[in-house]
């Protein structure tokens, strides 16, 4: 399944949505192997099921579920998806579309990216390729440092006490 | 110890819940704004604010607006410790612990690499501590720590 999610943020992002449905109208895809999370966006599928919020846990059960999550480029959908070890495609949304208030999806999709743990598509009319490409590639694990930060605030916290 | 968590939704949410070990060791609250979907605080109290961005046409009513929610949670918890991850919701919150005297601690967004963010660099000022996740930021924050990335 390929589970298509555009996060939470107050803003549409019709064009990724719209080139799904294009890409089953061609016949390149099915529609009953996608599942999207809308969010904001004003534009309603057509040909593949969707829904415009999921909660946190039905979230990490449909992406567990899929093989390929096509995702914009927020970080919490790319690092569940990454630390899932699922094919990512990052599709950054832009401020020249309305999409976001500035371009700064397009540096965390790059960045994690040139670390090959995600795939970066720039170009929405490559997304056809995009999901045929991710199928044969190799991404690379996650680093989490969760626990370095928290040794940070607490050696921080435990000074203050004293 | 109290400590307050706070952050804007979406990513900035998801950071500040990773430090859920933490929450689970001290007396710990979250203040977010209320979005449409549906946030999983895990059993921590979870206090909302107005959803907020400072491109919106109501932006200076709004943030007064969070500002006169958050001066009734601040003095109803009395926080002792106030951690953001950004953004501009939890300004207000951050600027409370600081004229309090309690102190600060704020986390800049992983989702910025090579150029700070706006409350980012407003907190840089006034944070007792301030922590970056990649060493790109360097250049920007001199002071800043490196923690790595968060998730």
């Amino acid at each position: 399944m390929i589970f298509v999610t555009v996060g939470s943020q107050k803003f549409q992002f019709n064009r990724l949505l719209e080139e799904l449905d294009n890409l089953v109208e061609n016949d390149f895809l099915n529609s009953h192997e996608i599942y999207a999370q809308t969010g904001y966006s004003t534009y309603e599928p057509k040909f593949y099921t969707f829904k415009k919020f999921i909660n946190k846990d039905d979230f990490l059960i449909t992406m567990a579920k899929s093989s390929i999550i096509i995702t914009h480029g927020g970080t919490g959908s790319i690092i569940n998806g990454v630390k899932m070890e699922k094919k990512v495609i990052g599709v950054p949304r832009l401020k020249e579309f309305g999409e976001h208030v500035d371009n700064h999806q397009l540096e965390i999709i790059e960045q994690f990216s040139n670390s090959g743990m995600i795939y970066s598509l720039s170009d929405i009319k490559n997304l056809g390729k995009a999901i045929d490409k991710v199928e044969n590639m190799d991404f690379r694990k996650y680093q989490s440092n969760t626990e370095n930060i928290i040794n940070i605030l607490e050696s921080f916290l435990s000074h203050e006490d004293n | 110890m109290k400590i307050c968590y706070a952050a804007s939704s979406g990513g900035h949410l998801e950071q500040i819940m990773m430090l859920y070990p933490m929450m689970e060791k001290y007396n710990s609250f979250i203040l977010t704004e209320k979005t449409l979907y549906e946030f999983n605080s895990k059993g921590k109290k979870l206090y909302n604010v107005s959803q907020v961005n400072r491109r919106e046409l109501l932006f200076v009513f709004k943030i007064f607006l969070v500002l006169i929610q958050t001066l009734y949670i601040f003095f109803k918890e009395k926080p002792d410790v106030v951690i953001s991850t950004g953004a501009l919701a939890t300004v207000p919150i951050c600027l409370l612990a600081k004229l309090f005297r309690k102190k600060l601690i704020f986390i800049e967004s992983f989702s910025k690499i090579t150029s700070p963010t706006i409350t980012g660099k407003l907190m840089y000022k006034i944070a007792d501590i301030f922590i970056i996740q990649w060493e790109e930021l360097k250049k920007f924050y001199p002071n800043g720590i490196y923690g790595g990335g968060i998730y």
